[in-house]
């Protein structure tokens, strides 16, 4: 009988997300057919043309218009500078950044073991500051022919493993059509509103919690859309890049390579046989003088194992896979130099995986189970005063609207997520080929009920002065 | 101390952010967008302005031909879209420009226009892809005396943000227009001589159709001068009642009076050439007098430069309390004379007006 339940909730969870995907993408079609912006061509740009940083940037590394275009171009003016002739020879296209800094993490009721272990321990704040450093990155793109653009960044913190954070190739304007590339490999969603250029990098406050939300006790391994992912993208852009789509068949691994699936925080290598889908719209348009405005719409429809078939004792195969689900709206408003970023995004599991439970397991699944869905978005601001000082400041939220335990309801508000996020960025040098930011940053987010012991709400803190550098 | 502080601003946001003053954040965030928002319109495009003014000791139409010129020339000096390039290319001439506030006062107005411009250089926080445009304002001043204005100005597209320029953009604009202009006076005044062009002088920026122009205004020009003194024709000077024998001697008389006259004549054509040019250099000071601007350097150390750039080789180094005379303005940067006579560029911040 549960498993009914929870079978027909997800049967009918998928055929009205179906729905609601297909009126999304017609009206987005539609609206991209109508309302797109008049065409025209621009010189591109990247830095080996010679070309100061504010071609493309308001200030790094949020772009600018031309900096958007550039990008879904390939990396490619479209003119006589991307022939080779025109480039320095002992150009070599690579950047290393890394962020030296002083930081405080405080969380409070942290639950704090008895040392004699009779108890269970008491709750206390626990802050920690001192010096650090951020993970390395060493980044090269460019192009590799002419219409044919790459990017590799590899990446590692301190102590870990190399990993690489994307390395594709991408074939540009093919059939002579900016609505037409492909790019294959590991990549970042083409999410406008970009973790990977935003402005803040502490602890709290260093990603959106939308992009990466699961609900308490969900042992969904999808990172969020905020993880690059692996797999192939088609995109595409009129001339001035203000209409914009893209589809992206995705690895149901995360982003990790080797057909890795992660179920309840374990992974396992070479068990991966299922593909996400995301797609994003969004369309761009002058208001006056204030700017180009941007609207747009996204979603991710993924699977996730909830078991695994083993062989001697080893995970060889993801069963059990169940669905999930990230859908949200998004603007990007300029007001001359106040840009204000809105999101919202709504969120489900399936039941299964809400629960943590296999499908092979249905009697697991607590009395009244059902798919954890969640409500969240946030509203982000940055003034530029100049492009040598910008400030930014945020507000998000993400609220659950439905618990996958109704045992849970009792604790209303366990997982929500209430954060701000304010600070500033002063660039002293920002050439062509090296960037210096003096970046100092508060962030706060309260976590509901999440404490142990008392189930009480949890805060953590992030204070960051530091230096962020690229050369 | 320092832990303490930390200690009690965390408590104060933590206790500010568990009570209903989240409402107020909100409201205070709302509000702050909003200051912000004001403050972003509050930084207006200054646009209006003239931004380098000269006047030049020429007549207004010789002015007006060499800055239209220039207006046409499809190239925009002292700004460039890539590191290597020394101009803008792909400028077009207007005659009308959205990008400048309305230009009231009288003068003739050109604008040179460049769309697309990728963050070009020499314009203040330059940033994304936008328009360059130029305007020429020509005053006339007096029969020989002629104030030129220009300005220019980077206007984004999407944001319509103004970027001035720092000066240089104005500075080598004028500084073609000055070449235009040298080159014209020196095939005046080789018209005048009679002298054959050369063909170094010949090839000079101007177009072809230009140069025959400025010949053809030069040689007009010249011909009275080549021409002076005018000799009276002879078969009207034939004097009446002398008798056939005695018309020789007469006409030899004649002859010697009239080379008399002659030399008298060119005795005070040259004293009033004398005098128009000592009136003319007279003239010329007195404009000089009234349009320079008499200034102080204010600061301990300041330097002459060769081009309006911080970056631009020295001169002269000048002492506080130094004083110069102002030639020429752009934004941020005065030509001056020193009174040793050099000439360069001084930051206008280094300089105060004497009292």
């Amino acid at each position: 009988m549960q498993l009914c339940d929870a079978g027909s909730t997800t049967s009918y969870v998928s055929r009205s997300m179906l729905k609601s995907t297909l009126a999304l993408v017609i009206l987005c079609l539609s609206y991209l057919t109508v309302g797109s912006q008049p065409g025209y061509a621009i010189p591109a740009f990247a830095r080996k043309y010679g070309l100061p940083c504010s071609a493309c940037h308001i200030g790094w590394p949020i772009l600018n218009v031309f900096g958007q275009q550039f990008r879904d171009n390939g990396y490619q003016l479209g003119n006589e500078k991307d022939s080779p002739i025109y480039q320095n020879p002992s150009y070599w296209p690579i950047t290393f950044r890394v962020t030296p800094q002083w930081h405080l993490e405080s969380q409070t009721k942290v639950q704090i073991d008895d040392p004699s272990g009779l108890t269970p321990g008491t709750e206390q704040t626990v802050t920690t500051h001192g010096f650090d450093l951020s993970g390395l990155d060493i980044w090269t793109a460019g192009t590799l022919y002419k219409n044919i653009s790459f990017s590799v960044l590899p990446s590692m913190g301190e102590g870990d493993t190399f990993h690489f954070e994307n390395a594709w190739v991408r074939f540009d304007n093919l059939l002579n059509s900016p609505w037409l590339n492909v790019k294959v490999g590991k990549f970042e969603l083409d999410t406008l509103l970009s973790e990977k250029r935003f402005l803040t990098l502490s602890g709290v406050g260093g990603g959106w919690f939308n992009y990466h939300f699961l609900p308490v006790g969900d042992s969904n391994g999808f990172g969020g859309i905020g993880d690059n992912q692996i797999g192939l993208e088609i995109s595409g852009h009129n001339k001035n890049s203000y209409a914009r789509y893209s589809i992206a068949l995705l690895s149901s691994v995360d982003g990790n390579p080797g057909l890795t699936t992660t179920n309840a925080g374990t992974a396992n290598p070479g068990t991966a046989r299922t593909y996400d889908t995301f797609i994003n719209l969004n369309e761009g348009f002058q208001v006056g003088g204030l700017g180009v405005q941007r609207v747009g719409v996204f979603g991710y429809f993924g699977q996730n194992p909830t078991y695994y078939l083993s062989s001697g004792g080893v995970p060889v195969e993801g069963k059990g896979n169940r669905s999930f689900s990230r859908v949200g709206a998004y603007g990007w408003w300029y007001l001359k130099d106040l840009d204000i970023e809105t999101l919202y995004m709504h969120g489900q599991d399936n039941v299964y995986l809400g629960n943590g439970i296999a499908v092979n397991d249905p009697a697991g699944l607590p009395p009244g189970a059902a798919g954890p869905t969640w409500n969240g978005g946030f509203i982000e601001a940055h003034y530029t005063y100049n492009p040598q000082l910008i400030f930014t400041g945020r507000y998000e939220l993400v609220h659950m609207s439905r618990q996958a335990n109704p045992t849970l309801a009792a604790l209303p508000s366990l997982g929500n997520v209430d954060s701000f996020t304010i600070g500033y960025r002063w660039y002293p040098i920002m050439f062509s080929r090296a960037g210096l930011a003096f970046h100092n940053e508060y962030s706060q987010a309260k976590t509901g009920n999440t404490s142990i012991l008392t189930q009480g709400d949890q805060t953590i803190r992030s204070v960051m002065i530091g230096f962020d550098f690229d050369y | 101390m320092g832990m303490f502080a930390l200690k009690w601003a965390q408590g104060r946001l933590a206790r500010a952010w568990s009570s209903d003053a989240k409402n107020r954040c909100i409201w205070i965030a709302c509000l702050l967008v909003l200051f912000l928002s004001i403050g972003s319109f509050c930084r207006t495009r200054d646009t209006g302005a003239a931004s380098f003014s000269i006047d030049l000791d020429k007549p207004f139409n010789e002015v007006l031909a060499i800055v239209d010129e220039v207006a046409r020339s499809g190239s925009i000096k002292g700004t460039f879209e890539y590191r290597g390039d020394e101009q803008l290319g792909g400028a077009q001439f207007a005659e009308k420009s959205s990008l400048f506030s309305a230009w009231t006062e009288p003068g003739k107005v050109f604008y040179k226009i460049r769309t697309k411009a990728l963050s070009p250089s020499h314009f203040l926080n330059s940033n994304d892809v936008g328009t360059v445009a130029v305007r020429y304002v020509v005053q006339e001043r007096g029969p020989n005396s002629t104030r030129l204005f220009i300005d220019a100005v980077f206007i984004e597209n999407a944001r319509h943000h103004g970027h001035p320029s720092d000066g240089y953009v104005e500075t080598c604009e004028f500084g073609e227009i000055g070449k235009l202009l040298k080159e014209r006076e020196q095939l005046q005044k080789l018209a005048a001589s009679g002298q054959p062009l050369s063909p170094g002088q010949e090839s000079t920026s101007l177009s072809q159709e230009r140069q025959e122009e400025i010949k053809a205004e030069a040689q007009k020009n010249a011909k009275p001068a080549s021409s002076s003194p005018k000799t009276p024709k002879t078969k009207d000077a034939k004097p009446k009642g002398a008798s056939p024998s005695e018309l020789p001697k007469v006409a030899e008389v004649d002859s010697a009076k009239l080379a008399d006259l002659q030399r008298a004549i060119a005795e005070q054509k040259s004293l009033l050439a004398a005098d128009h040019a000592a009136l003319d250099r007279l003239e010329a000071q007195r404009r000089q007098m009234r349009a320079s601007e008499f200034v102080r350097v204010k600061s301990d150390r300041a330097e002459l430069k060769v081009l309006p750039y911080s970056h631009a080789r020295a001169v002269e180094a000048l002492k506080k309390g130094q004083e110069v005379t102002v030639l020429a303005k752009s934004a941020h940067w005065y030509q001056v004379r020193s009174e040793d006579g050099q000439e360069g560029w001084i930051s206008h911040t280094l300089l105060e007006v004497q009292p």
